[in-house]
């Protein structure tokens, strides 16, 4: 779970892990990278403004470096031009801040059904 | 002008016959005169004596003698040449020297005589009270009868008359009678009678030195020459003048002029009084016709003038007359209701100018009204955008938080726990809700128009805001309504901030909440209304301004968003009044009408049930 709001990390990843997910939290774009790359990772839920690297480049790397990881982008800006950036480069959605807790779980869920 | 012409024509006639009727005068003078001055065919018994008495041989023997032999006979015989007449004052007889041999005088004329002209003596003194006398007659005497040139003593007029004494032929001396011009009264009757009472005899010298009218002396003469005007005793007079055969005298026929003239002058004064007349009638004729012509003149002058001053005039000159005036007026009537027709026309053409310029003022006033709330909203919209970003991280985080506290809590929390999260829960929506709402304004961009349906719009803006119990709901939208074309994110937009509105209004007491529809001119009308306070008139369009809030809740901004809404889906949104008092909004929007829409409503038009 990647955002410079640690807030938005620690309370993520407090419902992921209720959940009984395994969670590593990054505040940077270049912290998520470099983490994603150094243990593999299912799944990187990243805000898309964050400083050193943003979001969407963040999320280019991570794809190219980590082909099986799948991310989910945040974002407090409602943009259409966005969702289009962040669903070329890979994304697998995109969720508006603030958003149900439920949502991003019930997408991971029917992930891993689905595998 | 008239009066001119009649002067001019009056004095050259007069003129004219006044010179011929005192050349009529003039040759009848000259006729009279030349008679007058003819020797009578017979010659007066006096002359006839008086030669016969110088032949008779007393009277030469008086000469011969010297005065020493003076008979009665001779005696008597020249005093018969004095009569007790009158006219003959003395008569002297003299030899050839001019020696008065013998001298009879009238008694009457002896102290007179101091002076006698044929006696070769000095001429008279010059301040002696005669005239000249004839050069040839004072050198020596004349060898025939001959008289003097008549010459005056105190108020008489006299002349000297010398017959010659005769003897074998010679001349041995003379008689010589000192005379004083006469006529028997009875002669100037006759003389009178002759030439007309009003003419006057006068007998005069050549040189006019000396002049009588048979009487007396006249003191202003008439000229010699010609037949003349001339003015004496205050009287004009016409003269002619001619030698008299038997003396050398002239004889002056006179007559005066204003007799002559009487008639001519009738005439002058008969030509004035018609000139006047004349000149009168024309005058008034002038007048009359000068009124005629500079009346409307004068009031196609003032009509004029009144015309420039941009008054409407009514009333001309008579347009019936036939002349030029007639003309002019009936064009100037023409002229001014064409000018009258024309400035209306203007009159018109800047009333309609100036309405569309207001028109277009206004229409600018409220494009510029429209501008600077717009540029106003987009500046808040702006700073609400970075508020509402900065803000939604912590509602994320909160949202988070309460999700995690559910989900640890679940259902076995305490109910005040569970009641207080909830509360939490409803907060955080309600914030959302609000920057949602911020963040539309900077999404008031092109619309993505769709066609809706009004009921299910009205109807989903109705759930969502929740009306409260106390509030009763009237929704009267007819099912056969057309439905909108307009951006559902929009409308549905403004339709909650007017349900909002409407709702806060009747807030906290009881009331109504009117939804009505219905189409206008291509447009549908939404009308929401509530039982709340009104709006003021005053207020009815300030609250469209960004930032303008009457409320104790919200930032003023859902009506200037909503407004901008409508404008950007080419419809209107303003508030009116709703019947009963409360205030009435009502959004229009453009109407769509399907194909088959159209045919029902064509076939309710003809009254055709389908």
């Amino acid at each position: 779970v990647v955002d410079d709001d640690r807030d938005i990390v620690d309370t993520l990843c407090d419902i992921l892990e209720l959940r009984g997910y395994a969670t590593l939290r990054a505040y940077d774009g270049l912290d998520a990278v470099s983490l994603a790359v150094q243990q593999p990772v299912d799944w990187v839920i990243m805000d898309v403004r964050m400083p050193k690297l943003t979001g969407v480049e963040a999320l280019q790397v991570i794809r190219q470096q980590v082909p099986g990881a799948r991310v989910v982008l945040m974002t407090a800006f409602a943009s259409a031009d966005l969702a289009a950036r962040a669903e070329s480069a890979g994304a697998a959605t995109v969720l508006h801040k603030p958003f149900d807790p439920s949502r991003l779980l019930n997408l991971i869920e029917g992930e891993r059904g689905e595998l | 002008m008239i009066a001119i012409v009649v002067t001019v024509f009056g004095t050259i006639s007069y003129r004219a016959l006044r010179a011929s009727t005192l050349q009529g005068a003039a040759e009848r003078l000259t006729m009279v005169a030349n008679v007058f001055g003819q020797p009578p065919a017979q010659r007066p018994a006096w002359t006839r004596t008086n030669a016969e008495i110088a032949r008779s041989q007393p009277v030469r023997d008086i000469v011969r003698s010297g005065g020493q032999r003076v008979s009665d006979s001779a005696r008597t015989l020249i005093a018969n040449l004095a009569p007790d007449t009158g006219q003959t004052l003395a008569v002297d007889v003299r030899d050839a020297d001019g020696t008065i041999l013998l001298s009879i005088n009238s008694t009457l004329a002896d102290s007179l005589l101091r002076h006698r002209v044929f006696n070769g003596d000095a001429p008279p003194a010059p301040n002696a009270d005669s005239g000249p006398v004839l050069p040839r007659l004072r050198q020596r005497f004349p060898d025939t009868t001959a008289s003097s040139e008549l010459y005056r003593r105190g108020s008489l007029v006299l002349f000297e008359r010398a017959t010659p004494i005769r003897e074998a032929g010679r001349v041995i001396g003379h008689i010589v009678e000192i005379r004083k011009v006469a006529t028997a009264p009875n002669a100037l009757r006759q003389l009178s009678g002759l030439i007309g009472r009003d003419a006057a005899l006068v007998v005069g010298n050549p040189d006019g030195s000396v002049w009588s009218d048979l009487e007396h002396p006249i003191e202003h003469p008439p000229p010699v020459e010609g037949p003349q005007r001339y003015r004496r005793d205050n009287r004009s007079w016409i003269s002619v003048t001619t030698p008299i055969a038997q003396g050398p005298w002239v004889l002056g026929v006179e007559f005066p002029e204003d007799i002559v003239l009487a008639r001519v002058h009738a005439l002058r004064t008969r030509f004035i009084l018609i000139g006047l007349v004349v000149v009168l009638l024309a005058a008034v004729v002038a007048e009359r016709l000068s009124r005629r012509l500079t009346v409307p003149l004068v009031n196609l002058t003032s009509a004029a003038e009144a015309i420039a001053g941009g008054q409407r005039v009514t009333t001309l000159a008579p347009l019936d007359r036939s002349d030029e005036i007639g003309r002019l007026s009936r064009a100037f009537a023409a002229m001014s209701t064409s000018v009258h027709a024309s400035r209306d026309t203007l009159e018109l053409q800047i009333d309609d100018r100036t309405r569309a310029l207001q028109v277009a003022l206004t229409k600018l006033q409220e494009a510029q009204d429209e501008l600077v709330r717009q540029e106003r909203l987009a500046a808040l919209g702006h700073l609400s955008g970075s508020i509402a970003h900065e803000l939604r991280n912590p509602l994320g985080v909160m949202t988070n938080a309460l999700y995690y506290l559910e989900s640890v809590l679940g259902t076995d929390s305490p109910p005040k726990v569970r009641e207080h999260l909830a509360k939490l829960r409803k907060q955080v929506r309600l914030s959302e809700s609000i920057i949602t709402g911020l963040l539309s304004i900077t999404r008031t961009g092109e619309p993505h128009v769709e066609t809706i349906d009004v009921r299910s719009l009205v109807d989903e803006a109705i759930a969502r805001a929740g009306v409260p119990e106390n509030v009763s709901l009237e929704v009267a939208i007819p099912g056969d309504l057309p439905r909108i074309s307009s951006d559902p994110v929009h409308a549905a937009q403004i339709l909650m901030n007017l349900l909002t509105n409407a709702l806060q209004a009747m807030e906290p007491a009881a009331g109504t909440l009117r939804i009505r529809a219905r189409e206008s001119e291509h447009m549908i009308r939404i009308e929401v209304g509530d039982t709340g306070p009104g709006i003021a008139p005053e207020y009815r369009e300030r609250i469209f301004e960004p930032l303008y809030s009457t409320k104790a809740r919200g930032i003023g901004l859902g009506l200037s968003v909503s407004r901008s809404l409508a404008a950007a889906n080419r419809g209107r949104l303003f508030a009116t009044e709703e019947p009963g008092g409360g205030a009435q909004m009502v959004l229009e929007l453009p109407a769509v009408h399907t194909a088959s829409e159209r045919v029902q409503q064509a076939s309710r038009a003809e009254g055709v049930g389908v």
